[in-house]
This record gives C-alpha cells, sequence and structure tokens, in this order.
C-alpha cells in the first residue's frame, strides 16, 4: 500500500472496517482490543439518519435520494481520536470501527494489526466481490436477433 | 483534544430544553440545569448545556469570546454555523461584562414571524438581589429584584430599548456555575419609584 496522502492509508482502513461484517472484525480485533478504562468516549456508540444524495448522470443536479441509518462513535485514547461510522443500526460495528482506527494510528501497533486485521478483512471482501460477480455472470443471457430473412 | 459532552446526549439536552422552558416561563427564578457536560475550560458547563441543546448545522451562532479549543469542541459535537455578523446570528454566547455587540442591532424578528429573533446566552459568575434592577411582566407573581453580575444601568437600558416593539424583541438566558435565569422579551424594567420586594 502507498502512503501518498497522510489521510489515504486511513481511508483505505476505514473503508475496509465498514464494508466488513462485524462477525469477521470482531474476533480478528478482540485480542489487540486495549483495557476499557484507558477508552475515553467522545461520542458514545449510536445510531442516526443521514441523508443520501444522489444526481442522474454526472451533470444533473443534486437531489435527495434518501435517509440511511448510520451508525457512528468517537473515541480518543493517548491523545489519538478514533472515528466509526458505518451504515446500519449496528452500534457494536460502530464501536470497534472506532477503536481499530485510534489502534491503527499508532505507528508501533500498525504493522500487527495491518497483518492480523486490515489484510484479511480485505482478502475476505475481495473474496466476497469475486463470488458475487461470478453468481451473476452465471445468470447472463446472451440476446440476439434471428434474421428475418428479408432480402 | 477533543472532550466529551453530554454523557447522553438526547436524554441529557431533553432536560436541559425543559429546563429553559421553565426558565423563560418564570423570568428571573434562578434555577439548576439538571444536567452539565464535559466541557473545555473558558466554557461554564452550564452555558455548554445550552450550546450544545440549541446548535445544530442550521443554527448561525456568534460567540467572539470563544476559544480555539472551545470552537473546535462545539464544532464536532454541534456542527454548528458560525454567523458572519453578531446582526445575523440566531444564537449569541457571550460573557457578561466583556464587549458586546449594540444589542439593538441583533435580530429582532419580522411581525409575521416573531420567532426568528436572536436568543443571547450570557456567560455569568453568578447572580445577587444587592443593588438589583426590579422586573416584572407575565410569569412574575410579584415584581422580583436580580442581578446577574457583571450588568450594569447601561446593560438594562439597552436591553429596555431593543424590546420596545413587542412581540418582536430578543430572549435571553443568564447561566454559570449551574445555575440558569430566563428573561423574555415580555419581561419589563419596573420604574424605581414603584415598590418591589
Amino acid at each position: 500500500m502507498t502512503h501518498l496522502h497522510p489521510d489515504a492509508a486511513r481511508q483505505h482502513w476505514l473503508a475496509i472496517l465498514a464494508n466488513s461484517h462485524v462477525d469477521a472484525l470482531a474476533p480478528r480485533l478482540v485480542p489487540h482490543l486495549p483495557d476499557e478504562s484507558r477508552l475515553h468516549w467522545l461520542r458514545q456508540p449510536h445510531t442516526g439518519l443521514a441523508m443520501v444524495e444522489g444526481r442522474i448522470g454526472g451533470s444533473g443536479a443534486r437531489f435527495n435520494l434518501g435517509e440511511v441509518t448510520v451508525s457512528r462513535a468517537s473515541v480518543t485514547l493517548d491523545e489519538r481520536t478514533g472515528h466509526g461510522h458505518v451504515k446500519g443500526c449496528d452500534i457494536e460495528h460502530a464501536r470497534l470501527i472506532a477503536i481499530a482506527d485510534v489502534l491503527l494510528q499508532d505507528p508501533e501497533r500498525y504493522p500487527t494489526l495491518q497483518r492480523e486485521v486490515i489484510t484479511p478483512l480485505e482478502l475476505a471482501i475481495q473474496a466476497r466481490r469475486e463470488q458475487q460477480q461470478r453468481e451473476t455472470a452465471a445468470t447472463k443471457v446472451e440476446f440476439f436477433t434471428m434474421v428475418r430473412g428479408e432480402d | 483534544m477533543l472532550s466529551a459532552a453530554f454523557s447522553d446526549p438526547v436524554h441529557d439536552s431533553q432536560q436541559t430544553f425543559r429546563a429553559m422552558l421553565s426558565a423563560l416561563a418564570e423570568p428571573m427564578i434562578p434555577g439548576t440545569l439538571p444536567r452539565l457536560p464535559e466541557a473545555p475550560a473558558t466554557l461554564d458547563p452550564a452555558c455548554a448545556a445550552i450550546l450544545l441543546t440549541l446548535l445544530d448545522q442550521q443554527v448561525r451562532l456568534w460567540a467572539p469570546d470563544l476559544t480555539e479549543e472551545a470552537q473546535r469542541w462545539l464544532q464536532f459535537h454541534t456542527a454548528y454555523t458560525s454567523a458572519e455578523s453578531p446582526e445575523q446570528a440566531d444564537i449569541l454566547w457571550l460573557v457578561l461584562g466583556h464587549e458586546r455587540p449594540p444589542l439593538a442591532r441583533l435580530k429582532q424578528g419580522e411581525l409575521r414571524f416573531p420567532d426568528r429573533s436572536a436568543t443571547v446566552v450570557w456567560q455569568v459568575e453568578g447572580f445577587t438581589e444587592l443593588g438589583a434592577p426590579c422586573f416584572e411582566g407575565p410569569g412574575f407573581q410579584t415584581p422580583r429584584r436580580l442581578q446577574p453580575l457583571g450588568a450594569d444601568a447601561a446593560f438594562w437600558h439597552e436591553w429596555q430599548q431593543c424590546n420596545q416593539h413587542y412581540p418582536l424583541g430578543i430572549d435571553m438566558f443568564f447561566a454559570g456555575n449551574g445555575q440558569l435565569v430566563g428573561l423574555p422579551r415580555s419581561s419589563r424594567l419596573r420604574e424605581e419609584s414603584q415598590a418591589c420586594m
């Protein structure tokens, strides 16, 4: 992974954490969790609504597509702040993402977490997408028209 | 470093809002705020509770006395919008006794929408009845004396001037040290020649 932009690496791991299933994230993260007493919650995990905006085509005006439930949490640990945002009502997922985010910002912990949490989750997401693409491809229908013989 | 705010944002702000309604219903009686949040050092927790309750992304705040740390904290927890001038502000947070914008310039609402007026939250050290002006109006069973520390005769004169055109006017809260006092636009200063409790 390249570190071009200081936030690019963070965006990458946050995307992976949010796109993973909480059942896959929790067992991998639990061994690395710090003592709960060291965590200071800025925002307790909670669920709310966010408006999703859309455009028709690349040039259409923005319109409100609809609201989605979003769960979020923010935590500090040793002067660093971690944020977790995830679509849906799973506040435990948001809580774990926030903790993972604050731990991943620590250069000493980063390599271990990247190896034991982020990489396996990334592979699982890839596998899930490929599987879905295979299943979709299997239902592909070839359309063609018969020549009707007019001239 | 950011700090936390209300421990239970939904219910704590509901209870704070309820206390603020009571404060406006019975003006110039010090009440207590049921929930005080963690707040940056320069922002009194009582004022912080009110600001956390009132602000959101659609509310424009004028608060020249906010330190950078307090600004970041309030922005994180409420996502408020900064007003470009006191005239545009929906809510103002000011320290009583510090420099203040002329109250007459604040939004007083329109006749069709008197609610589109400014609300001022004054941070105060406390209250006294000694040498205090006397108030009367709706919500006062009998006239009452109270002086937020830092207010002077010039302040009350200015306040009287901007509330002459009821229902237009501004509403105010005085808060500090866990206490809260409301002063709606319907309250009036009582002439000193008349008796006051």
